[in-house]
């Protein structure tokens, strides 16, 4: 059989009924518009999203909220409370949990300006808010000088900005919490959301000295393994930690910072399935209502030798050229959709997560930068799920009147 | 050799029941051009259907060249359609969106010919009934002649067996309805074509060479001239 006459006959058919055409090309448009549009949003905002937690290389936080403590010239972020350290000791580096990262993030006044420091364990380099030894888009970039070493003592590495701003060099001191720290790097941190982000990140343990209130965090990283049960894991802490922690998970991040819960993405699919899904009648009842129009000339094939497969086929590749055409579109207004939508979106790191002072001289941002996820994959999807669809109208329409004798289909001409 | 062998065919109209056939015997030889003749409604139609495997008989049977085609499913029905038949219509019956040589290759499109080999074989058959100036032309930009034309090239395009043609130049004046029958004629004498016509007209079934009457469903008169 010669597929390319097939395409040509399908073809002058649907310029004929260019009226039915359109009308069946716009509501597959449409229903690959939702569809592709629904899933190109929820993975343009889950990427944004989840990439402060993907970027620290963490599953779960634990940190506990609470009042603010008493002004002093350092004291903890506004709404952190002190985790006692000893709480994880047992908890990293077993099957269940492979890595894990205790901070202190705190504000030091100088002048009633307050900076963001935050304590890490310089050894600890896989998790946690600066991973030095960086990929692509993590963070971050030793720019000057090198990284906090594990015998440090009063050394700190800077952000970019923030020693731009204060004129801080390699070997500049630096007054935190009334003593001088010696800067010894100079880092990159990109300017993006990042949980525990800082201006001045010091050794843990000097920080600890610093807050001076025994062996504290007051956020945990915690990378979780493919098997483990976070259900498991979050008793674990709260037994040892008390039950007032919070525990912060990818998807509750998700949640928090985009309202959009599992079950939202599940209702926003399931809507987009429930439109195919009546596009579909809708498209298989205009192809039945185009073929008993044509019943006549279906008469002719038959009675010119056509099988019932060959007026099948032609009546498929019809509904498939239509699908085609309105996957393409609705793939392409998808798009438009999700750029709109991004471009006119804002989300930012929840307070109760980050707790940055408004009145810091130089802030940290805590705007999720929100790009356009738009894979081949989703491309597929919506191409796949038209021509699904115009293979199953094609199939519908024209299965019934195929299989009628000719001299019965030759009776409306 | 077309054997037609107690045939009966009955159709409903509306709710009463139409006995179209009534126990129909005869045998027509290859190469013969027989007229088909009768008023209307006596069963002309119904019968050149049933030699051509557009609809089924109720019982008895049709073997063309000692094959059963009543017994055939729809598949091998549709392929001995297109191997085998050629048919004319009175109206036509072209498609009007495709070109006169698009409707010529029609019959071709599911026998796995490529698309060039189709044209060729199409554009022979349109030169054999002198349109060979009009393949790009629609149906709806040629005469009444000119379409009845076409459909003969489309019945031919295949190279059947039998041609059956149901009241060819109903629609024809009778200058052209005459051009129509000389062609036929011609197909009938050089390329011994089997030719069934249906008509009720005296004029036509005189170029015949034999003379079957239908009344009421059953054979009256069987006449080789």
């Amino acid at each position: 059989m010669s597929i390319s006459l097939f395409f040509e006959y399908a073809l002058k058919e649907l310029t004929r009924r260019k009226s039915r055409a359109l009308l069946s090309i716009l509501g597959i448009m449409f229903s690959v518009a939702l569809l592709v549009g629904v899933l190109a949003v929820s993975q343009s905002v889950e990427q944004s999203a989840t990439q402060p937690m993907k970027s620290a290389g963490a599953d779960m936080l634990v940190q506990l909220h609470g009042e603010p403590c008493a002004f002093n010239t350092v004291k903890l972020p506004s709404n952190l409370n002190p985790l006692p350290a000893e709480a994880f000791n047992n908890l990293g580096g077993n099957g269940d949990i492979p890595a894990m990262a205790g901070v202190l993030e705190f504000l030091s006044f100088k002048d009633g300006h307050p900076t963001i420091i935050t304590g890490l364990n310089p050894d600890i380099t896989d998790i946690g808010p600066i991973k030095p030894n960086y990929e692509k888009g993590e963070c971050c970039e030793i720019i000057e000088g090198r990284y906090l070493q594990n015998t440090d003592t009063y050394t700190a590495v800077v952000d970019k900005e923030f020693a731009a701003s204060e004129g801080l060099k390699v070997e500049s001191k630096i007054d935190i919490g009334g003593k001088d720290f010696e800067v010894v790097g100079i880092i990159n941190t990109g300017r993006t959301a990042r949980i525990a982000g800082a201006q001045v990140f010091i050794p843990i343990n000097t920080a600890q000295q610093i807050v001076n209130k025994g062996n504290i965090y007051t956020t945990v990283f915690l990378k979780l393994s493919s098997q483990a049960d976070p259900g498991a894991i979050e008793k674990k802490i709260k037994s040892a930690a008390g039950e007032d922690v919070t525990i912060t998970t990818s998807a509750d991040f998700l949640a928090t910072v985009a309202g959009m819960s599992a079950m939202t993405k599940t209702m926003a699919a399931g809507i987009s399935l429930i439109v195919i899904i009546l596009v579909t009648l809708f498209v298989i009842k205009s192809s039945l209502a185009s073929v008993y129009e044509r019943k006549g000339e279906i008469g002719v094939m038959k009675a010119v030798g056509w099988r019932d497969r060959d007026v099948v086929k032609l009546i498929t590749i019809e509904n498939i050229i239509q699908s085609l055409i309105g996957g393409i579109i609705g793939c392409f207004i998808a798009y438009i959709i999700t750029y709109l939508f991004v471009m006119n979106s804002n989300f930012a790191i929840p307070q109760a997560i980050t707790s940055y002072p408004a009145c810091a001289a130089s802030t940290l941002s805590t705007d999720l930068t929100v790009t356009v996820v738009f894979s081949p994959y989703l491309i597929l999807i919506g191409i796949s799920v038209a021509v699904i669809l115009g293979i199953l109208a094609g199939y519908a329409g024209s299965k019934r009147i195929s299989s009628l004798l000719p001299n019965e289909a030759l009776r409306e001409l | 050799m077309i054997n037609i062998h107690n045939i009966t065919k009955t159709y409903n109209k509306g709710a009463t029941k139409v006995e179209a056939l009534k126990e129909i015997s005869f045998s027509i030889e290859n190469g013969e051009m027989v007229a088909l003749m009768g008023a209307s409604g006596s069963g002309k139609s119904t019968l050149l259907s049933l030699i051509g495997g557009l609809d089924k008989c109720d019982s008895g049977s049709i073997s063309v060249d000692e094959e059963n085609i009543s017994a055939l499913n729809a598949e091998k029905l549709a392929d001995f359609r297109r191997d085998d038949v050629g048919f004319v219509f009175q109206q036509f019956h072209l498609i009007p969106t495709l070109s006169v040589v698009e409707n010529i290759m029609l019959p071709l499109l599911p026998s796995g010919i490529k698309k060039a080999e189709c044209y060729s074989v199409a554009r022979e058959a349109l030169e054999k009934v002198g349109l060979g100036d009009r393949e790009k032309h629609l149906p709806g930009e040629l005469s009444g002649g000119e379409q009845q034309r076409v459909a003969i090239a489309r019945a031919l395009v295949n190279k059947p067996k039998i041609i059956l043609a149901d009241e060819p130049t109903g629609d024809l004046d009778s200058k052209t309805g005459e051009k129509i029958l000389e062609l036929l004629q011609a197909l009938n004498q050089k390329e011994k074509v089997t030719i069934i016509i249906a008509t009720h007209d005296d004029k036509i079934a005189q170029k015949a060479k034999r003379r079957i009457v239908l009344k009421d469903g059953k054979v009256i008169e069987d006449i080789k001239l």
